[in-house]
């Protein structure tokens, strides 16, 4: 994906792309996030899922693709 | 008019005082120099470019020129200059041609932003451009040689220009620089081609130049559209092989290969993402040259059937 | 009037430009760096002017790199925005980056590398400090002599880059160096700075922008970009009223800042290349600057050779540019120390 504001481009793996997406529109909390992306990829709701999540999300805004409030 | 149509004398004379102008792809050039055997391999190499007016208006001007001084005959250097900018180092006097390449290569990756330029071969057959991104070891020159030399046509050995209105490859054909061993092995794998003289210890080594085929200099103002896009790699000995390559990854590979990649912003995200989805994707590796020729001609023929 | 400052001067010439006039202007525009700015005064003139297709051909070039630029401009602003944004001390934006964000009219077409700023010399630790805690970093390459020059002699520390941007920053605390024969209290800068609105940063007045452009033109070891400074200060002063106090203010504060010298050379030039007419008062103040006549005729002779060439053939002009960069360190630097930064240069060229 291309950030228009940064002038950067992101290779992003599925998890994250989702991730994005989901936040395209509207603002969530991680455990939101990490309730719909468990349920879109069939997998548990589990703590270490959760984790995988909040991991992601730090990713994403150290790249400034989100902010985290 | 084509640049065949000039006496070697008329070409010393223009290019030592209004300037030789010619077409050189989108590119208009004009070069003012009194190195007379540089006007001859001009002359020699692009005969079937089409010559410009004396008063036609070109994007790039120019000089090579000798050193000054006590230089001027001990060790003579030859000096590239643009508009009395002088990007890099005089070369010796009778580098002076690979010197132009080089430099003109320079003018056109630095200022011809509105392509999305890639470091690539491109050449086109039936109507269709194969894109071949180069990397270091590739070995892009050497296959790029042999395939024209069995009738593809030459886009360019170094720059695949996309026009992003397009999404069409812009020809730029000019000489191909063979370096080192691939100098021997082209000229005996394509003994009917026209070759330049061989300029030893250049920066890059030996250096010996192939013409682009007249038929590819008359077509080239036609664009193609980019059918393949595939990663040559050269290792001695390797089995000839085509292996898909997935998009993502070809569009990754791309924009790192590309000359100016981020300076085209979101345009060239959806240039290159487009070229990706568009084009077929492989990587290639050989070890034989004419196995990586008959195996890219088998396939661009049986897309034809 | 070369091709260039016809152009530039009055676009309405360009319509009836024939072929080889529209070929010398773009060799006049490349050699001054002004190819941007031409293009972008063709587009505002709309289509009264047709180019021929090599010259659109070469702006449409040029537009992409400006707009990337203008993207890396903004990008590295907000950056330094969040990183001074618990410091409290004024920042001054100068030249181009300053041009941009106040959106003045020379920021048109104007490609820059680098953003400079200007911080009170008693917080320059704590900004440097600040940006290198943001992730700025300075060039591993630089010897420690650079280094001491920047900072000891020069007026600013050595450029910082951010590892994954590519524009430096260059951070003065001064706009003329330490060391050299004329003293400017960078204080009275900051006095008079202009606040930029939803910002925290600020740009010199209009009055200091000018004259700081006027000691940049003649005080700079880079004379390429010469012809560039002054079509910026003439935009800079065409911006201006003829009765505005702008030009009662100017020669005052250039007594001030002890910048009178280069201030008359800038708006002497302007009139003499670009046929511009400064305010009457203004300009008889300022002539009262101007330095002997044998200085005066020599300096003259090459300003015009450097920064306006008659013809292609006269761009490059080794002897005069090399008096100039002499004259330019002179300025900079006491002689002895000068003598030592030459030959320091001189050794790391040739080695």
């Amino acid at each position: 994906m291309y950030d228009r504001r940064t002038g950067e481009t992101h290779y992003l793996s599925l998890l994250p792309a989702e991730i994005l997406l989901l936040l395209e529109n509207q603002s969530r909390s991680a455990h939101d996030i990490a309730t719909i992306v468990a349920e879109a990829c069939e997998h548990p709701m589990t703590e270490e899922w959760q984790t995988n999540i909040d991991k992601a999300l730090d990713g994403l805004s150290q790249l400034d693709l989100i902010q985290q409030q | 008019m084509k640049i065949a149509d000039l006496s070697i004398r008329d070409g010393i004379k223009k290019a030592a005082t209004s300037g030789l102008r010619y077409q050189a792809g989108p590119f208009a050039v004009c070069i003012y120099t009194r190195n007379t055997s540089l006007v001859e391999l001009i002359l020699r190499f692009y005969n079937q470019s089409t010559l410009l007016e004396d008063d036609a208006v070109c994007q790039f001007h120019i000089d090579v020129l000798r050193s000054g001084g006590l230089r001027r005959f001990i060790r003579p250097k030859a000096i590239f200059s643009i508009d009395a900018i002088r990007p890099f180092d005089p070369y010796p006097y009778d580098q002076a041609f690979p010197m132009l390449e080089w430099g003109l290569n320079w003018c056109i990756g630095s200022t011809a932003h509105q392509y999305l330029i890639l470091h690539s071969a491109v050449v086109e057959r039936n109507g269709k451009a194969l894109v071949l991104p180069a990397q270091p070891g590739s070995g892009k020159s050497t296959l790029c040689a042999g395939l024209i030399s069995r009738g593809w046509r030459l886009l360019s050995d170094e720059f695949g220009i996309i026009d992003q209105k397009t999404g069409m490859m812009v020809p730029l054909p000019r000489v191909i620089p063979l370096k080192n061993e691939s100098i021997e092995l082209v000229q005996h794998y394509a003994p009917e081609a026209v070759f330049g003289p061989i300029f030893r210890k250049t920066r890059k080594g030996d250096v010996c130049h192939m013409a682009p085929p007249p038929s590819s200099l008359q077509r080239q103002l036609e664009q193609a559209k980019p059918a393949w896009v595939i990663f040559p790699k050269y290792k001695h000995g390797q089995k000839t092989e085509l292996k898909v390559e997935d998009k993502g990854v070809a569009f990754t590979r791309m924009s790192n290969n590309a000359f100016n990649y981020p300076m085209t912003m979101g345009r060239g995200f959806q240039t290159l993402t487009g070229l990706a989805k568009q084009a077929q994707c492989f990587s290639l590796q050989s070890g034989d040259l004419d196995e990586a020729v008959t195996l890219l001609t088998q396939l661009a023929d049986e897309c034809e059937t | 009037m070369n091709i260039l400052i016809r152009a530039l001067t009055n676009g309405n010439e360009l319509k009836t430009f024939s072929a080889l006039q529209w070929d010398e202007l773009l060799r006049f525009a490349r050699n001054g760096k002004l190819m941007a700015t031409l293009s972008a005064m063709i587009n505002k003139l709309g289509g009264q002017i047709t180019p021929p297709k090599t010259a659109l051909h070469l702006f449409a070039g040029e537009k992409v790199r400006f707009d990337y630029m203008l993207l890396q401009v903004e990008r590295e602003l907000y950056e330094l925005e969040k990183a001074f944004k618990s410091t409290n001390f004024p920042i001054i934006l100068l030249k181009g980056a300053a041009y941009i964000a106040a959106d003045l009219k020379p920021a048109a077409g104007r490609l820059l590398s680098d953003i400079d700023i200007l911080v009170p010399k008693r917080h320059l630790a704590e900004a440097e400090a600040c940006l290198r805690k943001h992730g700025w970093q300075s060039d591993q390459d630089i010897s420690a002599y650079d280094e001491r020059y920047y900072r000891d002699w020069m007026h600013e520390i050595p450029p910082l880059r951010h590892p994954t941007r590519h524009l430096e920053v260059d951070m003065h605390y001064n706009l003329v160096p330490l060391t050299g024969r004329i003293k400017v209290d960078a204080e009275m800068l900051f006095s008079d700075a202009v606040k930029l609105p939803n910002s925290s940063f600020s740009v010199l007045s209009p009055v200091d922008r000018l004259l700081h452009s006027a000691t940049h033109l003649l005080y700079n070891d880079e004379l390429r970009g010469g012809i560039r400074d002054l079509a910026d200060m003439r935009l800079l002063c065409l911006a201006e009223a003829h009765d505005s106090p702008f030009w009662k203010t100017l020669p005052e504060r250039a007594k001030e800042l002890n910048m009178e010298r280069p201030l008359f050379y800038a708006l002497d030039a302007l009139e003499r290349l670009f046929a511009y007419s400064v305010p009457s008062d203004a300009m008889l103040k300022c002539r009262e600057f101007a330095p002997a006549t044998l200085q005066l005729f020599i300096m003259r002779r090459l300003i015009d050779r450097v920064l306006a060439p008659k013809t292609v053939d006269q761009f490059y002009v080794p002897v005069s540019e090399w008096l100039l960069f002499v004259r330019s360190h002179w300025l900079r630097m006491p002689p002895v120390m000068l003598c030592k930064h030459l030959f320091h240069k001189w050794r790391t060229n040739t080695q």
